[in-house]
């Protein structure tokens, strides 16, 4: 048994009881920040940090208490702790620094050290999704610049079409890799004693790869804040690279037999597809023209599989 | 290797399975896109084309569809592929006529008069998928006009007017939904189960509890405590008709959710905000009831596992 693998508390819980779990500890998560915010106001890092430490020990220890049995409620309890605990960290981690990128940065490390420090199943998926977003904020910001220090649009638009797939592909690619990875050597991980590390890991991965690869462009093309969309030059093909990256997510889904997942990724690609009609910067007849020769070949590439099945 | 095991550890898919599998994505895949495709070159308005050419295109378009689908009817994968794209086709033509003559519609119009034309299609296509594309735009023609969708906004999901007095209206697109969703599993029990899978149930099951969720929130308007009412009377409906049914745990699962959107948001408006003892109160109230919640929800899952399990081996 490998020292990070812990019990699963609950191996077959569906994913919507999860999805309930997960939102409602985060949401609890947040109260308990404002308490502890409004009861000791730790202002200086020294205090967040500190208080967060405090927070995600607390949290750490309560997982460790719930591994054997079923205790829920020390879980989700010890899930609030440690969301409190991590806005605190992130807080005292990125004090005085500028920008988005910074922050990411900063975050994705540390929602990587829980995905393996803590001992919950739920939290290591959790912490995996938001690692992935932390990812993507990161190479999104620190290659094509931060929105405030330039005219929103303009970084982007200097961006090569080949700079745009690359800087898409540098952010997924080591996603999809990993899934890749994952669904060939599920026998190896499994029979390794390194599924309870490895199978929460490989579901945040898969729903970052469906979902969160909107976080490579959270300004672009949606009118967050009523103003309509930036124009995001080349970057406007993302959104379509994404739904790509969601079919993909789907098929690892499909290959490590997680049918909740399929679910979160099959509705994922359309949405993306929405998000393409809406990103600026490529126009709707060249977007139309894509889609259509996109499902030509997709159709077609269909009936050739079909003609291979055996009667 | 005992049955537990041997249920967490099913084996990989087979290339078979793959084939299958591989199929039926691009097959799904080639359809959004052709369908996406055509939608996006309407709203191109390309002049290049003429107005004629681009009616005469999507004219071409829906009659093609649908005389595929008489040449390989549905349940053939052929005839479901395109009664879908002939639904899309459908919405295609009505956004060209209201683009191009100015109508003076109010957009809910367009997506009402869609799903009602569309819905022969849907009926014969006898595709979970095509109901589901055609609940789509039934939902969004009925949340335009209850007033749970803004469409003066580009990121449609942002709510809209809610706050006045939306709380009646938006029974409506929620009994819409849970009425849809028990159509679907009666319509399981019959012949036709094929075109009701589990999964659109659920769909339109999560649909309807979120306007009913979103109509019992404080400050819906004069008639709130009445919808109140009735959106608890049909809670307690669901939740007995699912325990007795010992099936699925997921309307319970989205029942729980609900309630609990509703009670904390409850909680914290009867509150004071610049309490911190009332902060913690929420965040207690948040932990415990997602966690009776879970408790119960798994306790139902493994009791009804048991029986569903002998019944596949019987």
């Amino acid at each position: 048994m490998n020292p990070l693998a812990t019990r699963s508390a609950a191996p077959d819980r569906p994913l919507a009881i999860g999805l309930l779990l997960g939102v409602s500890g985060w949401a609890a998560g947040l109260f308990v920040l404002f308490f502890v915010v409004l009861l000791f106001r730790p202002d200086s890092a020294g205090q967040a940090a500190l208080s967060g430490a405090i927070l995600l020990a607390a949290a750490w220890a309560l997982f460790m208490a719930a591994r054997e049995g079923e205790p829920v409620f020390v879980a989700q309890l010890a899930l609030a702790l440690s969301i409190a605990g991590q806005c605190l960290a992130l807080y005292a981690m990125t004090k005085g620094s500028h920008g988005i990128a910074p922050v990411a940065g900063a975050a994705l490390a540390l929602q990587s050290a829980l995905a393996l420090a803590m001992p919950n199943r739920l939290h290591r998926t959790l912490t995996t999704l938001f690692a992935t977003i932390a990812w993507a904020l990161t190479l999104r910001f620190a290659l094509f610049g931060e929105p405030g220090y330039t005219t929103r649009g303009d970084a982007v638009h200097a961006a090569s079409l080949a700079a745009a797939l690359g800087g898409w592909l540098l952010a997924w690619g080591p996603v999809a890799a990993a899934l890749w990875w994952a669904a060939r050597k599920e026998s190896g991980w499994v029979s390794g004693g390194w599924e309870t590390l490895t199978r929460p890991i490989v579901d945040g991965l898969i729903v970052g790869l469906a979902v969160a690869t909107l976080a490579s462009q959270p300004f672009e093309s949606f009118g967050w804040f009523g103003d309509g969309g930036a124009d995001a030059g080349n970057l406007a093909l993302w959104p379509l690279l994404s739904a790509l990256g969601a079919l993909g997510a789907l098929a690892a889904a499909f290959a490590l037999r997680r049918s909740g997942l399929m679910v979160l990724c099959a509705v994922a690609a359309p949405l993306h597809v929405a998000h393409f009609y809406y990103a600026l910067g490529t126009s709707l007849l060249v977007k139309s023209l894509l889609m259509l020769a996109m499902g030509a070949a997709s159709l077609a590439a269909a009936r050739f599989l079909r003609s291979k099945e055996p009667a | 290797m005992n049955a537990s095991t041997s249920q967490r550890y099913d084996p990989r898919p087979t290339p078979a399975e793959w084939r299958a599998f591989e199929g039926r994505l691009l097959h799904a895949a080639g359809l959004g896109s052709l369908g996406a495709g055509v939608i996006f070159f309407v709203a191109a308005n390309w002049q290049a084309w003429g107005l004629a050419g681009r009616f005469g295109l999507l004219q071409a378009g829906l009659l093609v569809s649908v005389a595929a689908a008489l040449w390989q009817p549905p349940p053939a994968r052929v005839g479901q592929g395109a009664l879908l794209l002939a639904t899309l086709f459908t919405g295609a033509l009505l956004a060209l006529f209201g683009q191009s003559y100015q109508t003076g519609a109010d957009l809910y119009e367009l997506f009402l008069t869609w799903s009602l034309l569309a819905l022969p299609f849907a009926v014969a296509a006898l595709s979970g998928a095509v109901w589901a594309v055609w609940w789509v735009v039934l939902d969004v023609g009925l949340g335009l006009f209850c007033g749970g969708l803004s469409h003066d906004r580009i990121f449609w999901f942002v709510p809209g007017d809610w706050g006045r007095d939306h709380a009646a209206w938006l029974m409506l697109p929620c009994l819409a939904n849970l009425l849809g969703a028990g159509l679907f599993l009666a319509i399981r029990r019959t012949r036709f189960a094929d075109a009701a899978p589990p999964w659109l149930a659920r769909f339109l099951l999560t649909i309807g509890l979120g306007y009913g969720t979103a109509a019992s929130l404080p400050e819906m308007g004069d008639h709130g405590p009445a919808v109140f009412a009735l959106y608890t009377a049909i809670s307690i409906g669901i939740a007995v008709a699912t325990l007795a049914r010992r099936q699925d745990v997921f309307p319970l699962t989205a029942l729980a959710g609900s309630w609990l959107v509703i009670s904390t948001t409850w909680l914290a408006h009867s509150m004071h905000r610049e309490d911190v003892g009332e902060v913690f109160i929420i965040a207690a109230w948040l932990i415990g009831s997602s966690t009776t919640a879970a408790m119960l929800l798994m306790r139902c899952l493994r009791a009804w596992r048991v029986p569903a399990a002998a019944e596949v081996a019987r």
